[in-house]
């Protein structure tokens, strides 16, 4: 009871509506071959990890925080509890896919750990991660008040550490020897904050509301979801 | 046709149509030593096709009626696969293309470097010296420039018809649910970046002759334009915005149950 509680405090949930990041990141996976070998790393309670297992994938887990840990377990076949700035990454070129979804930001060397993770891909692997987008309307509504207040979750997170706009997350990726395949913008979770707009009635304005989202991007994403490739001479880079 | 024993099963498949006076020299010039077999599916030719073909001691597969250039690979494919190909190469009986580049061609499949090879004809320098027309020349840029924008890729050029795959992309590929046209081939590239196989291309010269099949101006535009169809289609699938069946893997569809 205590660690649901425990986790519920949390307040990292799946965030199922179409559009959000972790539709996205299913929606990359979804029309490729199963079962494809993917690390998860900081798994939170495993939501992400469930959705995986169930598609049919075999997901390898990793996470600092112990009570998460517990709970995100059985999803994993196999799982590490570790603390990402220090760890090492025990794999050989073994992954099709490395997933950091909002792990980034919480960060102290965001660049040097996702550089770090890629010799864990394949031949033809792939990473995909999602970051806040700092640069979001509201955010600058409030500083333009004068008002930079951290919050229980969403965009000002209180455990975030950094903070992107879609330029410094492209560089973000560029500088831990990446190449950007794609980068896909996700609309506030209007869902979870009014629950009442899951009814169908209001898909037709959630459909308008991504449309805009997609136009102006920098503007009113909330998050950024990007699939890159390691690039050819990442290996050179991390001798150096 | 001799093939070591720790060679990858190359297989070497011909989609043919009225291909008589060429296929004779194009199938001289393939290098026996690395290819298993070669298979010739012919699309209901009205010339010798099928009778040179028979004198070759091919592998061929007669189609009932005439279903297109895109129709024709996919029995290609299928026969291929049956046939226990690891490595099929495509390539026309047109001798357009240089068959004894072959090796050039499956060698970065079997070094494990890419899943798929283009054997490029504008790598290989001046292909409007060489005999393309200048309006092909122009059109081709255009949608390559396209292409390579939609997909992010830096392809040299994308409407070659000297392609190898390997087994695995056909086998996840779901190519029957393409066009049974010529856009088929552009189909099968969007696929294959969406999957993520990986592409790579060697430079193949070409030769431009009375001979060598060549497609008429307005059948070229009516080509560009489904291109672009497809490009559409793949750009509202990749957004979500409408799911198209035709990229996603097929062997995504189920699996055993535990």
């Amino acid at each position: 009871m205590r660690d649901a509680a425990k986790i519920q405090e949390l307040n990292y949930r799946l965030k199922c509506f179409k559009y959000s990041s972790h539709y996205w990141i299913l929606k990359f996976l979804e029309d490729l071959r199963r079962p494809l070998k993917i690390l998860d790393v900081g798994t939170a309670d495993g939501y992400l990890g469930a959705a995986l297992k169930q598609q049919g994938h075999y997901v390898v887990g990793v996470e600092k925080d112990e009570f998460l840990a517990k709970a995100a377990r059985p999803y994993y076949a196999k799982f590490y509890r570790a603390d990402l700035e220090t760890f090492d990454f025990p794999f050989r070129a073994e992954f099709d896919f490395i997933i950091f979804a909002d792990v980034l930001e919480h960060l102290r060397e965001p660049e040097v750990i996702l550089g770090r993770s890629l010799s864990c891909l394949n031949a033809t692997g792939q990473v995909i991660v999602s970051v806040p987008n700092i640069a979001n309307l509201l955010i600058r509504i409030m500083l333009l008040f004068g008002k930079f207040d951290y919050q229980d979750r969403g965009i000002l997170d209180r455990t975030h550490l950094r903070f992107y706009t879609l330029s410094s997350f492209t560089a973000l990726l560029q500088n831990a020897a990446c190449r950007v395949v794609d980068i896909v913008p996700t609309p506030l979770p209007v869902q979870l904050i009014f629950p009442w707009t899951q009814r169908p009635i209001f898909a037709l304005i959630h459909q308008i509301h991504y449309a805009t989202v997609r136009l102006w991007k920098t503007l009113l994403a909330y998050q950024f979801v990007a699939r890159a490739l390691p690039c050819q001479e990442r290996n050179g880079l991390r001798n150096s | 046709m001799a093939v070591a024993l720790n060679q990858p099963k190359v297989i070497v498949v011909m989609p043919a149509y009225n291909a008589a006076k060429t296929l004779r020299i194009t199938y001289d010039a393939i290098p026996k030593d690395d290819v298993y077999q070669v298979i010739l599916v012919d699309d209901g030719s009205r010339d010798e096709t099928l009778k040179i073909a028979k004198e070759l001691n091919l592998e061929v597969f007669v189609h009932t009626r005439n279903f297109g250039y895109g129709g024709n690979q996919k029995t290609c494919y299928t026969e291929a696969l049956k046939a226990g190909a690891e490595i099929v190469v495509m390539l026309h009986p047109d001798y357009q293309y240089d068959p004894s580049l072959l090796p050039n061609v499956i060698a970065p499949i079997k070094n494990g470097d890419a899943d798929v090879v283009l054997g490029s004809r504008l790598l290989a320098g001046e292909v409007v010296k060489q005999g393309m027309p200048w309006w092909k020349y122009l059109g081709n840029r255009f949608l390559t420039g396209i292409q390579n924008q939609v997909l992010r890729q830096s392809l040299a050029e994308y409407h070659t018809g000297y392609r190898a795959f390997s087994r695995r992309v056909l086998e996840e590929v779901p190519f029957l649910l393409n066009s049974d046209n010529f856009v088929f081939d552009q189909e099968m590239l969007v696929q294959v970046v969406h999957l993520g196989f990986r592409i790579k291309e060697v430079p193949v010269p070409t030769r431009y002759f009375a001979e060598a099949s060549s497609a008429s101006f307005a059948a070229s535009v009516v080509y560009g334009v489904s291109i672009l169809c497809v490009l559409l289609r793949y750009v509202l699938h990749r957004s979500a915005w409408i799911a198209q069946k035709q990229f996603e893997c097929f062997p995504a569809r189920y699996r055993r149950a535990e």
